[in-house]
């Protein structure tokens, strides 16, 4: 028999329909990250992204390339076929693609005008360290809608990494907006037990939603204090959560010494995006751009941080899956989940994306 | 900038309470230990901070959204006046509103 709910309860059920979660179908008309530059090169490589399976390379000129992994003729994988030049023939029956997908050859059919099973290509735009894709309506793709990566620009040095995540896009967003878990899950690397309970002041609106977590005075994790030599009890963690887009997440941070005047406080700032890409509806691609503007040249600072970063990441990953093992496994009956006011940028954010799914698919 | 709202509380004590312009409800109810317990902090996802407006004054309020409404449809005793204080952002216009702190629901 099924438990009466409290009214909370109920609240929660019926708040959570509006929000975003990992049914909610996908949201094309966005840029995505479909790989790191340097993944990508005179190789086929197989890569989904928001469900569909697609093939990647590079043309002569280096500029990349994005085809539906599937010859249109029998659906062999052309990420198993050969590059030749800037066209990909496939491994079955030889029918030869150039990068817009069109098809150029039918070997059994010399002649034959064969434009009719001509395959999807996707537009690609590479910034930097980056390669973003539009999975969407290829009319409404405009690379000027490409959100900006403040990490990339003068006066900041990055690290790069990626991890495969066995969850949805939608929860590592959420994760993302409620850093109060640093305290719980984090705690054995960039958690501290004061993070929890620090102020916070939100400032959402209806596409940005922004949370600034005020953590002083406090200690620093050795991630943070170790490069900046803030080893102190006095030390200020400023955090700011930014939620950029479906693809993009940017955590802000600055840190200084409490103890030491505001006029010669040296400028200790991190930026770390998370660009979060859907693969299927219980995985995603989780790549990481930490970026610092503090002792730039110093590789041995910039593999140490990475690393410790890299190490806190793993845990989001080892968390989120674990949750996700638990919806898949589910008995099936309604649940719903209680939102509380540090969730407040996330349930924004969740019901912007259930809104933005929904006048995609056209649901009323 | 602030207005009077007369809050009658759980205990059928009316109460006038100072509001900022840039307050909710909500967060005046709260501050003042008016007893709504506002478990979402304002999303409006919790419906624990039920009031009911005085018939009189509620045309002065916005309508209620689709979240709002809602959660409104889930209370066991709503009345026709029935909002969730965390979406009446305070105005002007509610300069000696009236209302009332819903009792808590199980």
């Amino acid at each position: 028999m099924a438990e009466k709910l409290t009214k909370v309860q109920r609240a929660a059920q019926v708040a959570g329909r509006r929000m975003a979660d990992h049914n909610t179908p996908f949201i094309y008309n966005s840029w995505y990250i479909a790989a790191f530059s340097e993944e990508v090169n005179r190789d086929l490589i197989a890569r989904t992204i928001l469900g569909k399976q697609l093939v990647f390379y590079r043309k002569e000129d280096g500029s990349p390339v994005a085809l539906d992994n599937r010859c249109g003729h029998r659906s062999f994988p052309l990420s198993k076929s050969s590059i030749e030049g800037d066209t990909i023939v496939c491994g079955y029956h030889g029918m030869r693609y150039d990068a817009e997908g069109t098809c150029v050859e039918i070997p059994s059919q010399p002649g034959c005008g064969c434009n009719g099973i001509s395959i999807r290509s996707f537009p690609l735009q590479e910034t930097g360290p980056v390669i973003w894709i539009w999975m969407g309506d290829p009319d409404l793709a405009d690379p000027e809608t490409i959100p900006e990566l403040p990490m990339l620009e003068d006066g900041w040095t990055f690290s790069q990494g990626r991890m495969e995540l066995d969850a949805s896009y939608v929860y590592m967003q959420e994760n993302l907006l409620d850093l109060t878990h640093l305290s719980y899950l984090h705690a054995n690397t960039f958690g501290s037990p004061d993070y929890a309970e620090a102020k916070f002041e939100s400032s959402i609106t209806e596409d940005r939603m922004q949370l600034t977590r005020y953590v002083t005075p406090t200690t620093l994790p050795p991630i943070w204090a170790k490069p900046t030599g803030l080893d102190g009890s006095r030390a200020a963690r400023i955090t700011t959560s930014d939620f950029v887009s479906p693809a993009l997440h940017i955590t802000h941070a600055e840190f200084y010494d409490n103890d030491v005047p505001v006029d010669q406080r040296p400028d200790y700032r991190i930026k770390v995006a998370h660009l979060i890409t859907p693969v299927t509806q219980h995985e995603c691609l989780y790549f990481v751009l930490s970026g610092r503007n503090f002792a730039m040249e110093d590789r041995e600072i910039t593999q140490f941080m990475h690393h410790q970063l890299m190490a806190a990441f793993a845990e989001d990953k080892e968390g989120l899956s674990a949750i996700d093992e638990l919806i898949r496994n589910h008995d099936g009956e309604d649940y719903y989940e209680i939102s509380v006011a540090s969730d407040e940028g996330a349930v924004a954010m969740r019901r912007y994306l259930k809104q933005l799914s929904d006048s995609e698919h056209n649901v009323a | 900038m602030s207005v009077i709202l007369h809050v009658e509380d759980l205990n059928g004590v009316t109460h006038q309470v100072n509001s900022p312009l840039d307050h909710t409800v909500m967060e005046v109810l709260r501050d003042n230990n008016l007893g709504v317990q506002a478990i979402c902090g304002g999303s409006c996802a919790c419906a624990t901070c039920h009031v009911i407006v005085d018939p009189a004054n509620f045309h002065l309020l916005t309508p209620a959204g689709d979240d709002e409404q809602d959660l409104l449809s889930i209370l066991e005793k709503p009345a026709e006046t029935s909002r969730l204080s965390c979406q009446l952002k305070v105005t002007e216009a509610m300069h000696n509103l009236k209302l009332t702190v819903a009792p808590e629901e199980d």
